[in-house]
């Protein structure tokens, strides 16, 4: 049974994901996936790799700079990033290379923003989670 | 929730309800709305708002708050900067200066009939708009720093615009102090290529006619005739404020240590106005608002190229106003008898000062600045005055629009977005837009009920009605 990844759930006026992993990289690659999945992209072959390297005060920062940048690179390269390859992770760091796939159509939200509400990421049913609202 | 019912139009959170709250939380609502705005967390949102430092006499929630991120939508706050108040990015919003900006004719619109699809069909071209979406103005580093240090000021410049464009319009379209070094390169280039666009989600231009005047004083002064059509436009700052904030809100959480400060919501990050952190966020929001008025400026101009070229050469658009709702403002307010210096937040609330009130164009002096509050598609929009009473009981501040009742999955569930354009189309309402999804997202029901906000508002004494606007093409991106 393939694992879930995340599920989007109701919002009054923005974009709200929870997201799940095995363990705390495959959560954010996970929250990555999502970021991008729920956009209902059209992508043409992987072509690229944009190294980050990202600090934070804990996770959940690192998550949402993690995200953030994502967001930028999007808009800079007109890529998506579905899949990331970690170099480092640590508490407060992470080191990856994401890889891009050029973005042919965009049939869903644009997202213009990732906050910090409701970013707490824990361990639920041998699982870590956490929710993510995007600004749209 | 411990709910005090001031009055018919106004509630209270007191102070002994949370140990961590510095001054109540005052809700403007009516006695019928009190259970919608019970569904979602926009009470504990505005309760948490009254935690940050600085802050004076309430934080304030206006009758179209909803669930937002930090502060709620419909959110007002104001910290004294002399006292340690602090500067809150999450406090103004994502979208620096989303705001609303009304044109007037003296064309009745009952002779545009015949020519609106061509006009809205030409207005829809000229004005870039959906995900995404850049137009074909692309401004390098030069060129950005103009507008983000000048505003709409810069366009005029360059021969976009008039002249009463500017005296019409918030801060005469330039807030004075921006920082364009305060602005990331990144914001930089996610707003380079975006002047002159709409955007998308609730953002959108609307043709209107003006269907009722409530005061007729009012609306002689602010050039709005029974009858005659009206242009709507509303958007922000667009990718770039939307990355100055992100930037900000980073940066901020990173140093809260070092003033002591503890949050109930990440999103509430913020700094000793002060400190040069807070005067660094202050000078890169007003350099967003800039750009958001040099957008809203340049879109009036080019919706107005358009009106001529379709209607006649003789045909004009005048700007009544222009105003702000995701914004920071210093400000003189009293409070309690003393004069002080306040950094007024409003996110999803809009200024709406009394007459008299300093920082209104010298033709409204006399009447008090108007208050242009958008509806959804469909239903009607707006235009309020500020009142004196306003000033004293929410630091001269209003509502926006209507507020989202409904989240945008259950509206794609619920509406069909073909369906709702036949609906609008049967209404004589005619629909621009590429995506029906993002149709469904903000159809009418989607949102509070626009009446029921504007009656709290002018029972509360925040402001009042002087003309009700009803759409006739609506243009928007997905």
């Amino acid at each position: 049974m393939q694992k879930q990844r995340y599920e989007q759930l109701p919002s009054t006026s923005e974009l709200k994901l929870r997201v799940f992993g095995s363990d705390l990289p495959d959560l954010f690659e996970n929250a990555l996936f999502a970021f991008f999945d729920v956009q209902n992209l059209e992508l043409g072959k992987p072509v690229s790799q944009r190294l980050v390297q990202l600090t934070g005060i804990d996770h959940e920062h690192l998550l949402v700079e993690l995200l953030s940048e994502a967001l930028y690179l999007s808009h800079k390269h007109k890529e998506a990033y579905l899949r990331m390859r970690f170099k480092v992770f640590s508490g407060k760091g992470l080191s990856a290379e994401l890889i891009g796939s050029p973005i042919v159509k965009v049939s869903g939200e644009e997202i213009k923003a990732v906050t910090h509400h409701g970013v707490l990421i824990h361990q639920k049913n041998g699982k870590f989670e956490t929710d993510l609202l995007l600004d749209i | 929730m411990n709910l005090i019912r001031i009055n018919k139009w106004l509630y209270e959170v007191p102070r002994s309800f949370r140990s961590d709250m510095r001054v109540p939380a005052r809700i403007f609502m009516s006695d019928q709305m009190v259970d919608k705005v019970l569904v979602d967390h926009s009470l504990e949102q505005i309760v948490n708002v009254t935690t940050l430092p600085g802050i004076q006499k309430f934080a304030l929630a206006m009758p179209d708050i909803h669930e937002g991120y930090g502060f709620p939508i419909g959110g007002v706050a104001a910290m004294a900067i002399d006292e340690g108040g602090v500067i809150s990015p999450g406090g103004i919003g994502y979208d620096i200066n989303c705001g609303v900006r009304l044109l007037a004719s003296n064309l009745p619109a009952i002779d545009l009939k015949k020519r609106l699809k061509d006009l809205a069909a030409q207005i829809y071209a000229a004005v870039p708009s959906g995900v995404g979406r850049g137009g074909p103005i692309v401004l390098d580093n030069k060129k950005m720093n103009e507008v983000l240090k000048h505003g709409a000021r810069a366009m005029l410049k360059q021969g976009i615009g008039t002249q009463s464009d500017l005296e019409h319009c918030e801060e005469l379209g330039c807030y004075e102090g921006a920082d364009p070094s305060a602005v990331s390169d990144r914001a930089r280039e996610r707003g380079n290529d975006q002047l002159g666009t709409l955007g998308s989600g609730n953002h959108f231009l609307e043709i209107q006619v003006v269907d009722k005047i409530f005061d007729e004083k009012a609306a002689s002064a602010f050039g709005l005739q029974e009858g005659c059509a009206t242009v709507m436009i509303h958007c922000g700052s667009r990718g770039l404020g939307h990355q100055i904030c992100t930037d900000y809100v980073s940066n901020f959480l990173k140093k809260l240590g070092q003033w002591d400060i503890k949050l109930a919501d990440r999103e509430l990050a913020c700094a000793p106005f002060k400190s040069p952190e807070g005067q660094a966020y202050f000078a890169a929001m007003k350099a967003a608002a800039n750009f958001a008025w040099a957008n809203r400026h340049t879109i009036a101009h080019n919706a107005r190229e358009v009106w001529r070229r379709v209607l006649g050469p003789s045909e004009n658009l005048s700007l009544v106003y222009d105003v702000a709702h995701n914004i920071g403002k210093l400000e003189s307010h009293s409070i309690d008898g003393q004069v002080k210096q306040l950094i007024v937040h409003r996110k999803g609330a809009t200024r709406a000062f009394g007459p008299g009130a300093q920082g209104i164009p010298a033709d409204y002096q006399h009447i008090g600045q108007p208050v242009l509050i958008p509806g959804t598609m469909g239903t009607a929009s707006y235009v309020l005055v500020g009142t004196k009473n306003g000033m004293a009981e929410a630091f001269g501040s209003s509502c926006h629009g209507a507020g989202r009742a409904m989240s945008r999955m259950k509206a794609k569930k619920t509406i069909q977005g073909s369906q709702l354009r036949q609906d609008l189309l049967d209404q004589g309402i005619l629909v621009f837009s590429d995506s029906n999804r993002g149709l469904a997202e903000e159809a009418p029901i989607a949102y509070k009920d626009i009446e029921e906000v504007v009656e709290v508002t002018q029972e509360a004494g925040l402001a009042r009605r002087v003309a009700r606007l009803r759409p006739l093409a609506v243009i928007k991106g997905d």
